[in-house]
């Protein structure tokens, strides 16, 4: 009646007779003694006792025999999708960006969303509503550099924020931007009055490595500013109380890796430890360009990651190591999810807007401008957890599917498989798991020692 | 009631103001919460399923998830383990009551998803239907699952009362409680017998006593106009039992003064109403907010519910430990009293 799950990553042993069991289908780990894991091997299941055999069957290290396991996996993504009671926005309020940094695919124009357009897209977003009773809006404030839209945002979220009230609903937003604007009455502005509750700032290595790449159109450098901001409000008395999280993304590719740990002792240095919410690398995508070409290697990027992520338990920060359930891998895959740019185009994908290879691609669904009915309801990418189910992509086999939900569906669509680090090096931060809890502090030190 | 007792009654409310409720010299007993009904099911089942245990214990783990996450409001994602469970099901021999042990989990969890998804003449025949198969099964020895039995009564209550079917919803609570107290058959499904409730501790019945009496209460607090016939319903004629926990003897207690404030109250049941809130702990907070509306009620007929009254009853319901759902309806009503004195003379 029963069957090892696929879905799962053993370790080598990690200590005498033990190694670490990570069930990805509920994101659980086990640590199970080599006894155990040659029963389970042998699918000697009368051999261990109903206990065990229990916990096993709780986290979904063994299921049903006859499961077609892809399927329940994705028969459950498409569900959470379903029950999913937050509508979820985007909007790109200018098409300007301050920075001309050589891996950004986007064309950056002087172009602000105008206030027909606005008006469109709270229409567009108010004709949700009747589709599903909603309980909380969110919107996410994105590039160009969503700071120099500034104003649209300040017209924009009360708006919005009203919409949300008259249906019941709560509303919350985020923000990503590149931090040079971000000065403190700006931020407090963010978050006290247009329900900001999670900023993301790049900062691609220290001054040296950023600044010849975040630099200006003009290239004038920008990490100075930058960190200067970020300094302010994260010493803010009250930073914490404010309620909104602040994470710190560091692009890397060939040219840079070196400097994330010398980014990552500056934060340390200035005891940032506890008050960045999530510090994380992560590897030049292409975006319409070339820029991954230049990307590290997958294997050695996960590699590295390893690396990074020690020194920054050295250090006192507390990395992510290992990955929760991800049903829902980005707005694609939801039905109500859009992006609306500076000009009333709609998307369904934030990659697509002001990137011009795109242009008259299938990606643009339509423009508020030309009548909200005009806007396509084919989604191309809204196939994607069927597609994953019907073999179109390697997912369909991977065992990290559901923590990593199958990565950027328009990257598989251009042949560029997305697969995130964890794939690679899932075994050695399952050691390093095992090594920070309790049963493992002498072989963290060891580790530590091995590194250092 | 004169003048010297209603000046009694305020003083003594007053005074409960002031005091914390009183700590329970013992612990609230609740066999529910400590799992000694599934634990009971567990051992039952695994003597008698054999090899067939692990996957029957898979299956009902199966609609667990499911039923946890009907309710939080995933209901896409309750279907989607009801699916799993139910191809998983599709395995099971006929054989050690296997299909039937399968459905004691899996018709409740349907039912509770379809009442959620508002399909409520589907989830009353899966309650229905759970009915009947327990029955089955009491007769292979399974006796816990009589308590099961009554959850199900419970539930159909349940959707009688968010249907607004406040009557059906009373008298099924009344045929639970009756049946508990007195042994009297429910009219529904069959083979019911009072020796299986007995196999099981007394405090088991004391605890699903406290539980389906504390929630109609609370929803009754919100149907003042009708709670009297509601009231009968549910809870008349339950003053003719012998406690056998202390629980029991609060529930008593409650019964019986609910039923005096209902009829032409004397003094003496007024005070021992006030008693009753000066002396329960916490758990019994409900039921105290119940016994505290009739008292409102007798006020309001001798005409004594002043705005020094109502300044304190008002406190004190915000002191008790009750849902706020129920706080705010009580309260909402004590402020209409005052705010239209008409209804003083109603």
């Amino acid at each position: 009646m029963f069957k090892l799950s696929h879905y799962l990553v053993i370790t080598e042993p990690v200590a005498a007779g033990k190694r670490v069991l990570f069930a990805t289908r509920t994101a659980r780990t086990l640590v199970i003694t080599d006894t155990l894991y040659d029963k389970l091997q042998r699918g000697a299941w009368d051999e261990i006792s109903d206990r065990v055999f229990d916990k096993l069957r709780t986290i979904e290290a063994i299921v049903p025999a006859a499961e077609r396991e892809v399927h329940t996996i994705i028969a459950r993504n498409k569900a959470t999708v379903a029950d999913g009671t937050s509508l979820y926005h985007v909007i790109q309020p200018t098409a300007m960006c301050q920075l001309g940094c050589g891996y950004c695919g986007q064309k950056h124009t002087k172009d602000y969303i105008g206030t027909a357009h606005s008006d469109l897209v709270l229409e567009r977003i108010a004709s949700k509503f009747s589709a599903k009773p909603y309980r909380h809006v969110e919107i996410a404030w994105f590039g160009s550099e969503p700071l120099m839209g500034w104003v649209q945002i300040r017209s924009l979220t009360p708006r919005i924020q009203a919409l949300a009230r008259e249906r019941g609903c709560t509303y919350s937003a985020k923000l990503v931007t590149n931090g040079l604007s971000l000065k403190v009455p700006i931020f407090l502005e963010l978050v006290q009055q247009h329900g900001v509750k999670s900023i993301e700032v790049t900062l691609d290595g220290t001054a040296e490595h950023h600044d010849a790449r975040r630099h200006t159109k003009d290239g004038l450098s920008t990490f100075k500013l930058i960190f200067q901001n970020l300094l302010a409000i994260y010493n803010l008395p009250n930073f914490k109380e404010l309620g909104c999280d602040i994470s710190i993304r560091c692009n890397v590719d060939e040219r840079n890796s070196e400097s994330v740990i010398p980014l990552l002792h500056l934060l340390a240095e200035h005891e940032l430890q506890d008050k960045i919410a999530y510090f994380y690398v992560a590897p030049i995508h292409a975006w319409g360009n070339e820029a991954h070409l230049l990307s590290l290697e997958k294997q050695a990027f996960g590699e590295q990651e390893i690396t990074w992520m020690i020194e920054m338990i050295r250090l006192g920060f507390t990395p992510r190591l290992l990955p929760s359930l991800n049903p829902v891998v980005c707005m694609s895959v939801t039905p109500d999810a859009e992006v609306f740019d500076a000009f009333g185009n709609v998307f369904d994908c934030t990659e697509v807007p002001y990137v011009e290879s795109y242009d008259n691609t299938e990606y643009i669904l339509g423009n508020v401008g030309n009548g909200l009915d005009t806007i396509s309801t084919h989604r191309p990418l809204l196939s994607f957890h069927d597609d994953v189910a019907d073999g179109k992509y390697p997912c369909t086999t991977c065992r990290m599917l559901p923590v990593c939900g199958g990565g950027c569906p328009k990257s598989w669509r251009e042949g560029m498989p997305p697969c995130p680090s964890n794939k690679f090096n899932i075994e050695s931060k399952l050691m390093l798991h095992y090594a920070l809890h309790r049963q493992g502090k002498e072989e963290f030190v060891a580790i530590l020692n091995q590194t250092a | 009631m004169n003048a010297t007792v209603y000046t009694t009654i305020k003083n003594r409310l007053e005074l409960l103001l002031n005091q914390r409720a009183p700590e329970s010299t013992r612990p609230k007993a609740d066999l529910i919460h400590q799992n000694i009904y599934a634990d009971t099911l567990t051992e039952l089942a695994r003597t008698q399923t054999g090899t067939w245990w692990r996957p029957l214990n898979h299956l009902w783990a199966k609609y667990e998830s499911g039923l946890l996450e009907a309710r939080a409001g995933h209901l896409h994602l309750a279907e989607q383990y009801f699916q799993e469970a139910g191809e998983f099901k599709r395995n099971f021999p006929e054989q050690h009551y296997l299909p039937e042990l399968a459905e004691v989990s899996a018709l409740p969890a349907v039912a509770y998803l379809h009442y959620k998804q508002g399909y409520f003449a589907q989830a009353e025949n899966e309650l229905l239907a759970s009915l009947d198969n327990d029955a089955v099964l009491l007769e292979q020895g399974y006796f816990i699952l009589e308590y099961h039995r009554i959850q199900q009564l419970h539930n159909l209550a349940r959707s009688c009362f968010f249907q607004k079917r406040m009557q059906d919803g009373a008298r099924l609570i009344g045929l639970a409680l009756r049946y508990m107290l007195y042994g009297q058959v429910p009219p529904l499904s069959y083979g019911w017998s009072e020796g299986y409730l007995q196999q099981a501790p007394w405090q088991l019945r004391s605890d699903m006593l406290w539980q389906l009496s504390a929630e109609t209460a609370g929803v009754l607090l919100h149907y003042r106009a009708e709670e009297k016939v509601l009231f009968s319903e549910a809870f008349g004629h339950l003053t003719f039992w012998e406690p056998h926990t202390p629980d029991d003897e609060v529930l008593l207690e409650w019964f019986t003064l609910k039923e005096l404030l209902a009829q032409v109250p004397s003094d003496e049941a007024v005070l021992r109403a006030v008693r009753f809130l000066d002396q329960q702990p916490a758990a019994f907070d409900v039921y105290k907010l119940s016994l505290l509306m009739s008292v409102v009620e007798v006020l309001q007929q001798y005409r004594y519910y002043t705005p020094e009254v109502h300044r304190i009853l008002t406190t004190l319901v915000g002191t008790l430990q009750i849902s706020p759902r129920n706080r705010q309806s009580c309260q909402l009503y004590l402020d209409s009293l005052i705010e239209n004195p008409e209804l003083l003379e109603t």
